[in-house]
Formats: structure tokens, sequence, C-alpha cells
């Protein structure tokens, strides 16, 4: 694992296709996220989940949710680096282009830096995206890790 | 200005505090939508939250401090800016707090800026600041 940890290092990429599911799913969770419940909510329709609200709002069709593909790459950061990212780290992520049903993302995360911080640790610089077939980037932006510099390589 | 839409909010709007705890099977059911399947986040009492589940805080605070709803057209999220301070265990007792620290139009869109924390309601410890952009006055660019 500790040669993903070194400037240049690209994490092995995960693809999905943005489906109608996914954007429901997610909908849903948030719906019963904001709630103080023990049952799952069914969310009320929205560009999210609706083509014809979506279309009123001046969309062509449903987008995804942005924390969708926010989420999708807080995950592989979550799985490769562990605490070092989830109690120590930073994603920021800009919605640059909508996801929309049926595109398939490529889920990109690149280490950019690694800076000591004098204190036995060092921070990892991350460029993140959701890239689309076409090769637009629909999400971008970057992440740090905080980890501990005697995983720094030889 | 507070109390009714989301397209009111001014710079220096205060959201909250709202509290909550935040339980397992919350964690689970954010986790299994994004599908991510890890154990640390279906552990049950031992599990932690993914820290993209303050998404859902913010979403609490605006609709608290905007019962009404997001006005007019619709809003649309442009930027999610989130630090982690610290993991947070299933089971905690959470308290957000935010405020309107941004308010700008660009390209004929208005855009609103929020910065949220997130700490344990019991001991102050912090586990997430947040900053998120969204446009209130979405319209697709022609």
């Amino acid at each position: 694992m500790a040669d993903l940890w070194v400037p240049g290092a690209e994490l092995p990429s995960r693809t999905r296709t943005m489906t109608a599911e996914r954007m429901r799913w997610y909908a849903d969770a948030l719906e019963t996220c904001t709630h103080d419940t023990d049952r799952p909510i069914i969310a009320p329709l929205n560009i999210h989940t609706d083509d014809e609200i979506a279309r009123a709002s001046g969309l062509p069709a449903r987008v995804a949710d942005g924390m969708v593909s926010t989420n999708w790459i807080s995950s592989m950061l979550a799985d490769t680096f562990g605490d070092g990212y989830l109690g120590k780290g930073s994603l920021r992520t800009r919605y640059v282009k909508p996801i929309f049903e049926d595109e398939r993302i490529e889920i990109v995360i690149r280490v950019t830096d690694r800076v000591p911080q004098g204190d036995g640790q060092d921070r990892i610089l991350a460029d993140v995206s959701c890239v689309k077939e076409n090769g637009q980037v629909a999400t971008g932006g970057s992440a740090t890790i905080l980890v501990p510099s005697e995983h720094r390589p030889e | 200005m507070l109390g009714r839409w989301m397209s009111d909010l001014e710079v220096g709007d205060k959201l909250g505090p709202v509290d909550h705890r935040i339980t397992p099977f919350l964690i689970r059911e954010y986790s299994h939508a994004v599908e991510d399947n890890s154990h640390r986040h279906h552990g049950g009492t031992g599990a932690i939250a993914p820290p993209t589940i303050l998404h859902a805080e913010k979403k609490r605070l605006l609709e608290a401090a905007c019962p009404d709803g997001i006005g007019p057209t619709a809003r649309m999220h442009l930027v999610y800016d989130a630090t982690h301070h610290a993991v947070i265990p299933a089971g905690t007792e959470l308290t957000a707090l935010g405020e309107v620290t941004d308010r700008f139009e660009r390209k004929g869109r208005e855009h609103v800026v929020v910065a949220i924390e997130v700490r344990d309601k019991v001991t102050g410890q912090i586990y997430t600041t947040y900053t998120d952009t969204s446009i209130l006055s979405f319209r697709q660019e022609s």
C-alpha cells in the first residue's frame, strides 16, 4: 500500500454507471438521515429523482446529487488511507458538470505531494475527480490525508 | 433573513444549533445508499459515520431555519469542502451550528455559502468543519 502514498501515485480507479436507482438511493438516504428515525423515509420527488421536476428547473433531465460522486471519491480515500483520511483528512469537491442517468463515471485519485509536518506525520495531498467517458470532469477537487512519517518509502 | 425560504438567507444569518444522535441505523442507511459496504460503517455500535454524512447536518440546519423550503427556483449544490478533525462513532450525540458567510452573484446565478461546525454535544469535541456553496437560483447555462 505504501507505494500509493507518494507523489505521482494514482490509486486504482473505479468505474460506475450513474443510474436512476443510485440517484434515488441517495435522495432517500439523505431524507432519512435528516430525521430522528429508525425507519427509511422515501424522499419527495425532486430534480435528482424526477425528470419533469428537473425540466421545470431548466435541466434536460434528472441529475445526480453531487454528493453521490463526492461519496464515491470519499469511500476510495477511506478504503486506501483509513483514519488518516476519515479522522484527520479533508475533501473538497466542486460540481463542474451535472451527471445524468446512464453516464459512466471513472473515479480518479492522484497523489500530488507529501509534506512533512515536523511532528512525525506527513500531509498527503491528492487531486480527485469523477470523469465522464468523453473526458469531461464532472466533479473535481482535492483531498488531504495525515499519515505517519514512517510510512515514507525508501 | 431566517424563518421562511432558503432564497432569503443573508450573510450573518445563524443556523441552528440542531442536535441529534447519529445512530448505527442512520450510518448504515447512508452508507448503503452510496455503496460503501465497508465494515467500518456497518459494525453496529462499533461503527463510525462516513464523514460525508454531514451533508444531512446541512439539510437539518437549513430545514430548521427555512421551513418553507428552497424558494422559487431549484437549489443546486456547487462545492463541498469538509475538514475532518476526528472520526464520529455511532451513537454520538451531535450538535451542528451554521452561519451564512457569503452571498454573491456570478454568471447571473445567486450563490450562498454556509459554514458549518459539527461537535460532540456532550464533550464539545469538534468532528467536522464544513463549508458548503450552493446556487440558489439555478438555471442551466445557455
